[in-house]
Parts: structure tokens; C-alpha cells; sequence
């Protein structure tokens, strides 16, 4: 049955993707991830962190589509490193921050609340707001 | 020769895989967990049978007895929220649970934060404990002891024990995670009509309006046409940032928030103009103008 989650889910986004004339990678794309608890505060930026385990346009040639989400990831690693990520990724060993989500195996190739966070972030510094105040949204949003 | 066997006993119990230490219990294990709203309620209990045995309450278990309706360990409940069990509040944390059951009259539930108890280590009464009456209800028989979440709603539940014929229910109320009320003048900048359109997909070149208006405390969105009947009304909930998420109505209450569709307002002049509506990527899947 056709259901109003299904139709959120999946019809404008699946829309979205055919208008730009893009198929999804895999069916994994459309994983639905589920924030998790609130996992405490968010990460203090690392003194002199850098975008450079940002995956790259080469290494995410069969995502396209994420290619400016990653880029948009590249040019504010040191707000990004700041950001606590909700989708439970937080509590993964290894992982300090949302930056974390684009580097390495890059939880963001799949994740939507990975994605979410990182492109309100980076529209959101775009816009001139303050690392504090990206928190803040994020926390309202994704919290 | 007594203390090698003991030796050779006890050797052999540590070399035996662990799968060897499964065995049949009178009362075997259980655990029954409920979310609500972001509280997660759950219940920890190992479950006696009946077995033939008739009159468990005044028998069994005797009237008077501060019993944990369980076995073995004494039964808990963890919520991880603060919460309202009958009306009176019970803070964030794990309780043993124990009931005061009484030939005449109501019952009393007893939740101590002193949680790790056996069922024969009776809690004396003490001003931490949360306490409240409950009242024993005949149902037909169930065997084997019971706990179970029942009557879900946004704000809660029915916690009930059943064992025989018997059947001891609590309501538990959760802290609501948003409020469905918007004051009168912070909700005036959004009333209006607005066109609705989205982004992609075979419903985007269907034209909608979508109208705001202010009912009983609440901001109230209406398409028209609505995408589904379910959808004819809804409630816009704020969010700590200015913006709102619909909140979806069965007969009039509230039985579903849709956190992954949130209105972003642009207001100019002390009204709203448009808006924007964001999915979980943070994509835009729909915006609309103010019409009037």
C-alpha cells in the first residue's frame, strides 16, 4: 500500500534523481539510517584539522551525486569537526566528529542523516551563521 | 581423595562450553521494551508458571506479601526519561518492582531505586521509593507470568502485569518531546494561504494550496487537495530553530510527528512569504509562496 512515508521517501526524491537524470548507485542509497539517542555534546574542533581524508571526486566516481556534498564537506572541515553526528555513528570507535562521516569508509556515502547534517552545515556557514549556531540547528533538527 | 574430586569438578566446570551452562528454568527470563516519544520503558522479569498450582494470589502469593511479580531477581523497570507512573513522578533510572497485593482493596506498586534485589529480599519503605495504588482487575487465565505495554499513545502507555486471573495494569505518561502549541501572536506571521508544490515526482505539477490557520493554541496546516486523507489536517510543530514539523492526526489527536519534513519559513515585514520544505538529506522536496 502506498503509504505517506513511501510517498516522503521515496517519490520527490526518486523524482528528484530522474529529473537530474540520475539512478541511484545501489539500492543502498535508500537505506533509511535512524537518528540515534543524543550521544552528548559536540566535538571541539581539532587545532589545525585539516579536509585531507575528505574523500575525493576520483574516490566517489560511483556516487557522482555526492561529489559537491563531499566538496562542500572540504572547504569547512574545521566547523564540521565541531559537529556531533545523530545518526549513532558518534559512538563508533574511531569516529570524532561529523568530518569523520566523509573520511576513510565514509559512513556519508550511505548514511541520509550523515548527508543531512553535513549539507545543513555547509548552507548554513554559507549563510554566515557561527559554528554555535550550526550546532543549534543540527540539534533541532536531528537532536 | 573428596578434595581431588572437588579439583576435577571444578576444572571440568570451567572447561565446559559455555552452551552447556543453557538449562531449562522453572521461571525462564524475559525482557519487554517500549518506546514512546524518544522514552524508552523496559522490563525486566523472569516468568513463573503457573502449573497447576490455583489461587496464586492468597496461596501462592499471600496476602500482605510485598512481592516482586517475577521471580528469581527481582523484576525491573528502567526508563530513560522521567516519566509519570499514575500521576506521580518517577525520575529517569532502573527500580525493582514490587506489589503489595491484598485480599480487599487496591494494590500497591512499589518502585525502589535499589534495583539489583532477590525476590526474597523484601525493601523496607523508604522515602526514595515511588509507591502507588493500583487497582486488580479478573481476566481469563494466563499461564505463565506476563508484562506488557498496551493502549500506546504520543503520551503513553499501560504497563500491566498478568499472571492467572489476574491483571495489575500502571499508566505511564512520558515527557513530550514537543509542544503542539503555538501562542496566538507567534503563530500570526504564518496564517495565510500558500501555493504547494513538490519538487519531483509524479505529484509535482498537481497545484496545492496549503492554508495555516490557528486553532485551540495550535498552528494548523490543510491541503487542498490533500496527497492522502490522512494528510487533510495536520499540526505544525515548532522547533527550537523557527521551524515546524507536521504532526498527523487520527480523530483528532496527535498520532504521528514527521521529523523529516520541516517547513522552513522566510518571513519579511513580520510575515511569512514563503517557505521551503526539508527531508532528512536536507533536501528541498517541496516550497510554496503566500498567496493571501
Amino acid at each position: 500500500m502506498y503509504s505517506r512515508r513511501d510517498f516522503l521517501r521515496g517519490v520527490p526524491l526518486a523524482g528528484l534523481a530522474l529529473l537530474a537524470g540520475i539512478r541511484p548507485a545501489s539500492a543502498s542509497r535508500w537505506v533509511i539510517h535512524r537518528r540515534g539517542p543524543a550521544a552528548g555534546p559536540h566535538p571541539t574542533p581539532r587545532p589545525g584539522i585539516t579536509a585531507a581524508k575528505v574523500l575525493t571526486r576520483e574516490q566517489l566516481e560511483d556516487s557522482p551525486q555526492l561529489i559537491p556534498l563531499f566538496d562542500s564537506i572540504r572547504e569547512i572541515p574545521e566547523i564540521v569537526d565541531g559537529i556531533r553526528c545523530n545518526c549513532g555513528c558518534a559512538d563508533v570507535e574511531g569516529f570524532y566528529s561529523l568530518l569523520s562521516c566523509y573520511e576513510g569508509d565514509a559512513m556519508a556515502r550511505a548514511c541520509p542523516i550523515c548527508q543531512g547534517q553535513g549539507r545543513m552545515a555547509a548552507r548554513l556557514h554559507k549563510d554566515g551563521r557561527t559554528l554555535d549556531e550550526i550546532r543549534a540547528a543540527i540539534d533541532a533538527r536531528y537532536g | 581423595m573428596i578434595r581431588s574430586t572437588l579439583l576435577l569438578a571444578g576444572v571440568t566446570a570451567l572447561l565446559l562450553p559455555a552452551a552447556s551452562h543453557a538449562q531449562v528454568r522453572a521461571s525462564e527470563p524475559a525482557l519487554v521494551a517500549q518506546t514512546i516519544d524518544g522514552t524508552r520503558l523496559t522490563v525486566e522479569y523472569s516468568r513463573p508458571r503457573a502449573r497447576t498450582r490455583d489461587s496464586l494470589f492468597g496461596k501462592i502469593v499471600t496476602w500482605g506479601e510485598v512481592w516482586t511479580p517475577g521471580a528469581n531477581w527481582a523484576t525491573t523497570l528502567d526508563v530513560s526519561k522521567d516519566v509519570r507512573v499514575n500521576g506521580r513522578p518517577l525520575a529517569a533510572g532502573k527500580y525493582s518492582v514490587w506489589i503489595v497485593v491484598r485480599k480487599e482493596g487496591a494494590w500497591t506498586v512499589v518502585l525502589d531505586p535499589r534495583h539489583r534485589r532477590f525476590h526474597t529480599m523484601h525493601p523496607d519503605s523508604t522515602a526514595e521509593q515511588v509507591r502507588v495504588d493500583v487497582a486488580p482487575a479478573a481476566v481469563p487465565f494466563t499461564e505463565a507470568l506476563t508484562w506488557s505495554f498496551s493502549g500506546l499513545s504520543p503520551e503513553g502507555a499501560t504497563l500491566a502485569m498478568e499472571w492467572g486471573t489476574i491483571r495489575v495494569p500502571v499508566e505511564i505518561k512520558v515527557t513530550s518531546s514537543m509542544s503542539l502549541i503555538t501562542p496566538a501572536e507567534k503563530a500570526a506571521p504564518f496564517l495565510g494561504a500558500y501555493t504547494f508544490a513538490w519538487s519531483g515526482g509524479p505529484e509535482a505539477a498537481k497545484p496545492i494550496t496549503l492554508f495555516l490557520t490557528h486553532e485551540n493554541g495550535s498552528l494548523m496546516g490543510r491541503w487542498d487537495p490533500a496527497p492522502f486523507p490522512e494528510w487533510d489536517r495536520f499540526f505544525l510543530i515548532p522547533l527550537p530553530d523557527g521551524s515546524f514539523v507536521p504532526g498527523f492526526m487520527e480523530k483528532g489527536k496527535l498520532y504521528d510527528v514527521e521529523r523529516d519534513m520541516v517547513f522552513e519559513f522566510v518571513t519579511s515585514g513580520g510575515k511569512a512569504t514563503e517557505f521551503k520544505v526539508r527531508a532528512e538529506k536536507d533536501q528541498v522536496i517541496a516550497s510554496g509562496k503566500r498567496k493571501s
